[in-house]
């Protein structure tokens, strides 16, 4: 994501929350829209496919909408409202269920041909990678995908996660060399 | 700089706020050392496949996420809320059903007990349109009502415990109903204690305790402006709470508020001097048309001497004597005629 591009959404969110802090609820319905996606991928790291994300998503957007005019830094919206999905991944984790491995290859398989086409062109199985990260933590599992699938800073996984940077680079270095040696690129 | 020192670096790879190519140490081992270079070059091959497989995934592709509302907002738990966590709770059957009784016990006692408020005529004149006729001062039924000139309503409840006291404004139309108001269109103003009486206005009510506010309605459009304390704006979707300072718009179209910048005394002054202009102004951007009634009765010298309302009865306690003082007119007349502040005459 270049510099110019985060520089915008942060804007339009920060209009948009304006809006909504006015008195446009219904303004709200656009950073559902926008970020339900990740706010998915979160709770998918946590729990895989194993539960129905209703509740759990209608619970986070609803956090994020009854405590928005708290939010002093309107820019940071999505740490913001990323920070409250994981929190409330880990307390539902917690509280509900166990610690789940997240993926398996039947989660994959949604992907089916165009994983075989990442897999044809970089020259090893990414199937095998998501199978090892299942035996990853939750949490480093989350910090791998925040990282090198969406981009995002370590400062911004500290927003998110709570962790702090070092220790957050630590925990993706380590998972990095471990894919590394078990898929053997 | 060792082999795992290199490695550890790996993780800064596409850091934005730190270059692996500006780092020489990290450079010149990776020229020199072959095994670090294939790790290296693995570990990008990596990030590249994860960012390629899976920047577009969107888990549980095929259940679409619609976000509920919450019926109330900004509105503080209330007991009800309280008892049902309570009762959610693993409370013993027994315990549940004692609760239960007690509420049925309380609903059953209060419901008996819900005051009725009579409204009274205290000054000025009212018409009343479906009998064509002036009301007479005294006790007004469930009527509607169209204010000659600026007139006083007072309501009371039986015991005389408490009541309200209120002005319209020359040409506001309202009707009366069991402990209501209905303001459909003209300005009100409310000095209110604890009586169960709601204001409605096109499209929603509000219900209020122990405040003093302003509202003005034209068309679609109500503004309602609080003095002090707060009041709850409730329509179909939503409880709204509008505290003391506020100053809004309430749109029944869109059921949201808009902000208005004006002072509530340069409201009621510019209402009170020429209500078809001023009601014409109250949406600048709708550019409502102005009921022919509010265009031929601007208010003229007479009823603005007519309008002086009496003292209010001795057990009502003005909301603020300060309020008096704090609130001077704003807006500089152009003629010498004397504003009535509309305070005066309910407080004290």
């Amino acid at each position: 994501m270049t510099a110019s591009n985060h520089s915008s959404n942060t804007d339009d969110d920060v209009v948009v929350i304006e809006q909504i802090v006015q008195g446009n609820q219904q303004a709200f319905t656009k950073l559902v829209t926008k970020y339900h996606r990740l706010v998915r991928v979160i709770i998918w790291n946590f729990f895989g496919k194993s539960i129905d994300p209703e509740d759990i998503m209608q619970e986070i957007f609803l956090q994020a909408y009854l405590n928005i005019s708290k939010l002093k830094e309107r820019a940071k919206f999505k740490s913001w409202l990323l920070r409250i999905a994981y929190n409330e991944c880990v307390d539902s984790a917690r509280k509900n269920r166990p610690a789940s491995s997240g993926f398996s290859t039947e989660d994959l398989a949604e992907k089916g041909i165009y994983l075989e086409d990442v897999k044809a062109q970089d020259q090893f199985s990414i199937i095998a990678a998501w199978n090892l990260l299942a035996n990853l933590a939750s949490e480093d599992r989350t910090i791998v995908w925040l990282k090198y699938v969406e981009d995002c800073s370590y400062s911004e996984i500290f927003a998110v996660t709570g962790i702090s940077e070092t220790v957050a680079r630590k925990k993706a270095s380590r998972a990095m060399q471990i894919l590394r040696e078990r898929i053997k690129i | 700089m060792n082999c795992s020192a290199v490695k550890d670096l790996f993780s800064q790879h596409a850091d934005s706020d730190s270059d692996l190519t500006k780092n020489s140490d990290f450079v010149r081992h990776i020229s020199e050392c072959a095994q670090c270079r294939s790790d290296f070059e693995s570990h990008i091959k990596l990030v590249k496949a994860l960012k390629k497989g899976f920047s577009d995934f969107t888990p549980w592709p095929d259940q679409q996420f619609n976000f509920k509302f919450p019926v109330q907002q900004n509105k503080k738990e209330s007991i009800v809320d309280v008892i049902s966590r309570f009762i959610t709770m693993s409370w013993k059957p027994l315990t549940t059903a004692a609760f239960a009784c007690i509420i049925l016990f309380l609903f059953y006692f209060g419901s008996h007990n819900t005051p009725v408020c009579d409204f009274y005529l205290k000054t000025g004149r009212l018409v009343d349109i479906a009998a064509q006729s002036q009301a007479h001062d005294g006790k007004l039924s469930s009527r509607s009502f169209l204010a000659e000139v600026e007139s006083q309503i007072c309501c009371s409840l039986s015991d005389s415990s408490s009541y309200f006291q209120s002005r319209v404004s020359q040409d506001s139309l309202f009707s009366i109903k069991q402990n209501e108001i209905a303001l459909e269109d003209g300005m009100l103003w409310i000095i209110h204690r604890d009586i169960p009486v709601k204001i409605a206005i096109p499209g929603a009510k509000i219900s209020i305790i122990g405040t003093e506010f302003l509202v003005v309605t034209h068309g679609d459009s109500s503004l309602i402006r609080i003095f002090e304390g707060k009041v709850e704006l409730i329509d179909s979707k939503k409880i709204t709470e509008i505290k003391s300072g506020e100053n809004y718009i309430y749109e029944l179209a869109s059921g949201t508020f808009v902000d208005m910048n004006e002072s509530l005394q340069a409201t009621w002054d510019r209402v009170i001097k020429s209500p078809a202009k001023a009601l014409k102004a109250l949406h600048p951007a709708a550019g409502h048309q102005v009921p022919v009634q509010n265009q031929q009765t601007d208010k003229s010298p007479d009823s603005q001497t007519n309008s002086s309302l009496e003292k209010p009865p001795k057990t009502f306690a003005p909301a603020s004597e300060t309020l008096n003082k704090d609130k001077e007119p704003e807006s500089t007349l152009e003629n010498s005629q004397e504003l009535i502040n509309p305070v005066e005459g309910l407080g004290n």
